[in-house]
């Protein structure tokens, strides 16, 4: 027996309607699948020329690759537990959650925005074969973590307020997507970061 | 639950920096991964065929580029 509202999360539920949604799932499977094929290319140019990565990762410091881990970390752990709040029916302090969601995810953007200003302004670009792959690679996984952040804060300013036209996708699935985003950049960070 | 998850991956993500191998972060980052796709995608209340494509999705990539790069 199973739930399908963000109610009853209780049980399990069948494999037609996942938490988050089937249509979601849909998404995050394809994207995850792209981003696996990234991490394999990526591998190969790593492993094809050590070299040229070695030389490229002098300019990264894990410190800060690590600190932009823990606010990836922290904003999916506050968003899975604004999730939860909603399924409660805890709405101000689901809102609550979001906000600090959203605000961290947010740093998480500028700290990677000033990351690249200052590679750029150290010599790295898309000329160097180290530079495209880590601005190709880390400017893809940015864009979904931007895309991810509007799709919170469209679910930050209603939840509670107007009702959604699917709330499980638009509740567990948007959060969905942004643990995916947590995902890809726990394999990007030690693939670039970790020397 | 989800907060033991969030500090045992904060804590992971330093053990890989510390040590500094590329095997031990890609495998913790895969184990982060499963952690997010259980606790936080609240597969442990998916169906079970679900959490284990899942965990085994994570487990190939993870060791394909174990194989590529450790």
């Amino acid at each position: 027996m199973t739930d399908s509202t963000l109610g009853s999360p209780l049980l399990r539920r069948p494999l037609e309607d996942p938490p988050g949604g089937l249509l979601m799932w849909i998404v995050v499977t394809l994207e995850l699948l792209t981003f696996g094929i990234i991490f394999v290319l990526l591998g190969i140019f790593r492993n094809s020329e050590p070299a040229v990565f070695a030389a490229g990762q002098q300019l990264l410091n894990p410190r800060f690759g690590l600190l932009m881990t823990i606010m990836l970390l922290t904003s999916g752990w506050l968003v899975a537990e604004a999730v939860h709040a909603v399924r409660g029916k805890k709405f101000a302090r689901a809102r609550g959650l979001y906000v600090g969601g959203i605000l961290v995810g947010v740093g998480f953007v500028g700290l990677k925005l000033y990351d690249f200003s200052s590679k750029i302004g150290a010599g790295l670009g898309l000329g160097d074969d180290f530079g495209a792959a880590y601005f190709l690679a880390s400017g893809f996984h940015l864009l979904h973590v931007v895309i991810g952040l509007v799709m919170l804060l469209f679910v930050a300013t209603r939840v509670g307020r107007k009702p959604f036209e699917d709330e499980e996708t638009a509740i567990a699935g948007t959060a969905l997507f942004w643990h995916m985003c947590d995902i890809a950049w726990l394999f990007l960070f030690p693939i670039f970061y970790v020397r | 639950m989800r907060i033991a998850a969030f500090l045992l991956m904060c804590a992971l993500a330093v053990v890989s920096v510390i040590e500094a191998r590329l095997g031990i972060g890609l495998a913790l980052g895969g184990a982060k991964a499963v952690l997010i796709g259980v606790g936080y995608m609240e597969l442990n209340q998916a169906a079970r065929a679900h959490m284990a494509i899942f965990i085994a999705a994570v487990v190939v990539i993870t060791t394909v580029l174990l194989l590529l790069l450790a």
